[in-house]
């Protein structure tokens, strides 16, 4: 089997690999205005299986979740323009079935959060440095219930 | 040589009379009562009366120290300010109040805030000062205190800012590291270097989120087990310590958890940890007990931290506690374990058992 580090476009017939069989690819949508950590998080959810989309600010997002509506926002919180909080909210009424992750690395966002629950959002923050391995976890355990659901409705 | 008596007649021992049957018996009640040290001295000095503040706050009782020069308690150093004070009284001059220092008995000196006014005598002449002296000490205690949890606070602002501009970069790094190690064949060499890298970025990553986390000191009292803290900044610092030449000997026998501002503890440990390579080093023993208190009387969680120095180490108790109250204010000086003493002061026990070997204990309620 071709190795996944291999970019040549020439692929021999016998090691083309098999078809997906596993359809089921999570549109993840990644926000971030540091365009550094939202292309590595999207390359990291790629190589996991996940459809993951870039956006580097709120209304790049906003426009990408009316085209593609994703199944899970994981976004900075402090973005300019609309924060990543107002984003999840706006989201959240757009597609009532998207799971929220918020991740920052500023300690003032927990003011922020705190404002919105008293709105009555709950979202969960990871605290950056966050490492990818836990992301994934993250990640997948947002999106367990979704995916067991989509499994029942194909099965 | 006989010393006139001043106008006010400021008793030391108590009149044969009534209390209160005469103007001067009462006021000598209120100097005997006043928190300030209330002393007259005639012109060369010389003290004519002492109230009880002044014993307790010199530490000289009335009859130490009434015929004696005033100078006793002059520091050394200081002789001039009171050759100028009796000179100035001597021309009838006013003399502000001023701040200064004296010597109490023990040889210690005490900050005073000092007042004094020329004593007259029945036709009007100036026949000596008397000198009311209020003990600074507290204030200034509270000064200090004040200023250090200022700069504390200053600290910790600027390391959470410090803390947000490092956040993005390692973020990035940990994800490029991260997307690397994945790219490369496990068994080549570059893979095992990028595991490692992976594994140094998580400790910087522990300490950012640690730092975060002093910075929010609002967090609120939650159930915690002390060990799993130990535990959790060990992991960190266990590295650090190792290449300092520094053992670490555990022992967790604590089996409940106790409520607790957990930053703050964090904080003490994050703090603790931190200073032991620069307390012990040659190296040595680093002992964490965390047991449920033996004493009946006490229901709760006891740490103790035993520090053993290789080789002799001056003063071993005394830098631990100055690295760990951050009075020099270090480099992690702002993540100070000041507000855990503030809170469990009374609880915290330090001693030092030999040159090299000291013990900090503290007790945490089951509360």
């Amino acid at each position: 089997m071709i190795g996944k580090q291999r970019t040549s476009p020439v692929v021999p017939i016998d090691q083309v690999p098999p078809a997906d069989t596993s359809p089921y690819r999570p549109v993840v949508l990644v926000v971030d205005d540091e365009s550094a950590i939202a292309d590595t998080v999207t390359e990291i959810l790629s190589r996991s299986g996940y459809a993951a989309m870039t956006a580097y600010d709120a209304n790049d997002a906003l426009e990408m979740a009316l085209l593609t509506p994703p199944e899970l926002l994981l976004t900075d919180v402090v973005l300019p323009g609309m924060s990543g909080i107002e984003l999840a909210i706006t989201i959240k009424r757009i597609f009532p079935d998207c799971k929220i992750l918020l991740f920052s690395g500023q300690a003032s966002t927990l003011d922020l959060l705190a404002s919105a629950k008293n709105d009555g959002h709950h979202f969960t923050l990871l605290t950056k440095p966050v490492h990818p391995e836990e992301l994934l976890a993250r990640v997948a355990g947002s999106l367990k219930h979704r995916e067991t659901h989509a499994g029942a409705t194909a099965g | 040589m006989s010393h006139a008596e001043p106008e006010l007649a400021i008793a030391s021992t108590a009149t044969p009379e009534g209390p209160f049957d005469r103007p001067g018996s009462l006021l000598a009640a209120i100097v005997e009562s006043s928190d300030d040290a209330i002393v007259s001295k005639d012109l060369n000095g010389i003290v004519t009366s002492w109230n009880d503040a002044a014993c307790r706050i010199f530490g000289y009782t009335a009859e130490e120290m009434i015929g004696q020069t005033i100078l006793r308690i002059i520091p050394p150093g200081l002789e001039a300010e009171e050759a100028a004070i009796l000179e100035r009284i001597r021309e009838g001059m006013r003399i502000e109040p001023f701040e200064t220092r004296r010597l109490r008995k023990d040889g210690c000196m005490v900050e005073v805030w000092v007042t004094i006014s020329p004593v007259k005598d029945a036709a009007g002449r100036i026949i000596g000062a008397a000198k009311i002296a209020r003990d600074l000490s507290e204030r200034k205690r509270i000064e200090q205190r004040l200023i250090r949890s200022e700069k504390l606070a200053v600290q910790g602002q600027m390391a959470a800012n410090v803390t947000h501009q490092i956040n993005s970069p390692l973020e990035t790094i940990t994800n490029l590291v991260y997307l690397a190690r994945l790219s490369s064949p496990p068994a080549e060499k570059a893979y095992a270097y990028l595991l490692s890298a992976e594994g140094e970025l998580d400790r910087v990553a522990q300490l950012i989120r640690r730092i975060l986390g002093h910075y929010h000191q609002t967090v609120s009292e939650q159930q915690i087990y002390l060990h799993d803290l130990v535990d959790e900044f060990l992991a960190v610092y266990r590295p650090k310590l190792h290449a300092c030449g520094i053992a670490v000997d555990c022992r967790y026998e604590d089996r409940r958890p106790v409520t607790v501002n957990g930053t703050r503890f964090a904080g003490f440990f994050s703090n603790l940890l931190s200073s032991v390579p620069k307390v012990m080093s040659r190296g040595g023993i680093l002992g964490v007990q965390v047991r449920e208190s033996q004493d009946a009387a006490q229901d709760g969680v006891e740490v103790a931290i035993r520090l053993r120095a290789n080789g002799p180490q001056e003063n071993l108790l005394e830098s631990a506690l100055e690295t760990l109250l951050a009075r020099d204010g270090g480099d992690e000086g702002w993540t100070s374990a000041q507000p855990l003493f503030e809170e469990y002061g009374p609880a915290i026990a330090c001693k030092t058992l030999k040159d090299r070997d000291a013990a900090i204990t503290f007790f945490v309620p089951f509360t």
